[in-house]
């Protein structure tokens, strides 16, 4: 039983507020900021400019703003449901970045990810955690008590749930391949060799289309729908909105995470060609030394900042599906496909030994 | 001795949410309790060393049929008052719930009496991943695959009955 007891509870505290001061405070904020000023981009337009550098400080005024906004009092809601959605869609979120790492350090001869809890489980982890967030949504579309949130509630809950099957059969192959569900050995496996992507090609698109579906993103957008459907948070405005929009941000950064640890060798630097080669090569232990040991956390950091880009320019380039081509998308060309993928991928593992 | 306190968290947590999902004057409060339970279950068996059992009751239960449950409770828009305390004979059917549990609970005491209790079952490699399937596909591996065959009867159960329907509708 020393999963959760290998560290000393003080030092867990300070990770945790790191890791959740990291992400909610400086990544989700870089993304909603990349998201206007890169969509600004798309559409030949200039984005926020006028507070601070090149509008970095327009997400401050943006939180300001969600802040003050009128605490809009609902009389046809049960409040205790009313108010527990948006907490609900924080929380997994939030729990589910324990075991998300974002870097590594190498302390004598063991290598040590940065993460909260390097737990055995976790990708499974992160796979079972985030969906919980699905609980959110239904309650905010039940009760809001409004027909429209009611329609996107039951319309995302519905959709979340079959894309998680290809996703989590996606994960399947990964752990295959690699024999664990720990982060650390998945990045072993692919330190130094082939990174996943290109053993199973197949499964990194699946991987990809799941991802999207599972974030609420264009083009599978039909829970949020602002343009014409309305989704799920129509009757929440203020702050409440903004911890569903947060939370959004945070899964996809999550998503992020886990796509470049199961596909593109996490904090490793180059398929067949590791940090280790690296500082041998170089003649500096970059692993080990003063201040370099952040070189792989911030090439990490650059792999999710390459996805997040993607995340944003598929939303702009790709049309809404329409809800009966997402389903058929989703348990008819998905599933089968996945399931070809894990056969492909148990066959490799059984004949060449992977 | 922090095990302890966490299992006692953990396990009054589990206490306090079943007991929400029988009081609770709302079905979908019930459903949402339900989860909450499931939550603080997965936590016993972590607590127990049995992480992977304790992620996949978050996973399957949780994450994924209480969806459901939740899904056709409020499609079903049920009305508040349908709690089993508010039932006009709630007498009758706490005495009968009592009796059964009373039973389980003997049988299960008997069981108890005949196992051993040492230290060999949680040694480290107890509750593993290798260990659970070595133990899955290899030695339980008839019950395992019989198992899968029972769910597997059962969803074709259920859609041939549900396509049954569709197909008298039609005609």
């Amino acid at each position: 039983m020393n999963l959760l007891f290998e560290h000393d509870v003080l030092g867990a505290l300070l990770r945790i507020g790191v890791v959740l001061g990291l992400v909610f405070g400086v990544f989700v904020y870089l993304m909603v900021w990349a998201e206007r000023k890169v969509s600004a981009a798309m559409q030949d337009r200039i984005g926020p400019n006028r507070l601070g550098p090149m509008g970095l400080l327009q997400g401050i005024a943006d939180g300001v703003k969600f802040l003050f906004k009128e605490n809009i009092k609902l009389n046809h809601v049960n409040p205790v449901f009313y108010l527990l959605a948006p907490a609900l869609a924080v929380f997994p979120a939030l729990f589910v970045l324990g075991a998300v790492p974002l870097g590594v350090k190498k302390i004598g001869e063991a290598f040590v990810p940065l993460v909260i809890a390097n737990i055995d489980l976790g990708a499974l982890f992160i796979f079972s955690v985030s969906s919980l967030s699905v609980f959110s949504i239904l309650l905010a579309g039940w009760a809001s008590n409004s027909k429209y949130p009611a329609l996107g509630g039951l319309r995302a809950a519905a959709q979340m749930i079959s894309y998680e099957i290809p996703m989590g059969l996606t994960l399947m192959a990964v752990v295959l391949l690699t024999g664990s569900f720990k982060f650390s050995d998945i990045v072993a496996a692919q330190t130094g060799q082939t990174w996943f992507f290109m053993v199973c090609p197949l499964g990194l698109i699946i991987f990809m289309v799941a991802m999207f579906a599972e974030t609420n993103r264009l083009p599978f957008d039909l829970p949020e729908g602002e343009s014409e459907i309305v989704g799920f948070h129509a009757e929440y405005a203020g702050l409440k909105f903004a911890m569903f929009f947060m939370a959004e941000y945070a899964n996809m950064f999550t998503v992020s995470v886990a796509c470049v640890f199961f596909f593109f060798g996490g904090w490793e630097l180059l398929p067949f060609y590791s940090w280790q080669q690296l500082s041998e090569t170089i003649g500096v232990p970059l692993l080990e030394h003063s201040f370099l040991w952040v070189l792989p956390s911030l090439w990490l950091l650059f792999k999710v900042a390459i996805f997040i880009f993607i995340f944003i320019w598929v939303r702009w380039t790709l049309p809404r599906f329409r809800y009966d081509q997402l389903m058929r998308l989703g348990w008819k060309k998905l599933i089968p496909l996945s399931l070809v993928n894990l056969a492909i991928t148990l066959f490799l593992v059984v004949r060449m030994g992977a | 001795m922090n095990e302890q306190i966490l299992f006692y968290l953990f396990s009054s947590f589990t206490v306090l949410t079943a007991l929400g999902v029988i009081m609770s004057q709302n079905p979908v409060g019930s459903g949402l309790s339900l989860v909450a339970t499931f939550f603080s279950v997965s936590g016993v068996f972590v607590l127990l060393a049995a992480p992977f059992l304790g992620v996949i009751q978050v996973l399957v239960y949780a994450g994924a049929i209480l969806v459901l449950f939740l899904y056709v409770m409020m499609l079903l828009n049920l009305s508040d008052d349908t709690s089993l305390l508010n039932s006009p004979n709630h007498l009758l059917k706490c005495l009968v719930g009592m009796g059964l549990m009373g039973v389980a609970s003997f049988g299960l005491w008997q069981w108890l009496k005949t196992i051993e209790m040492n230290a060999s079952t949680t040694d480290e490699t107890f509750g593993g991943l290798f260990e659970l399937s070595k133990s899955l596909l290899g030695e339980n591996m008839i019950s395992f695959e019989l198992i899968s065959l029972v769910l597997l009867a059962s969803i074709v159960g259920v859609v041939t009955l549900t396509a049954l329907d569709r197909h008298e509708e039609e005609s």
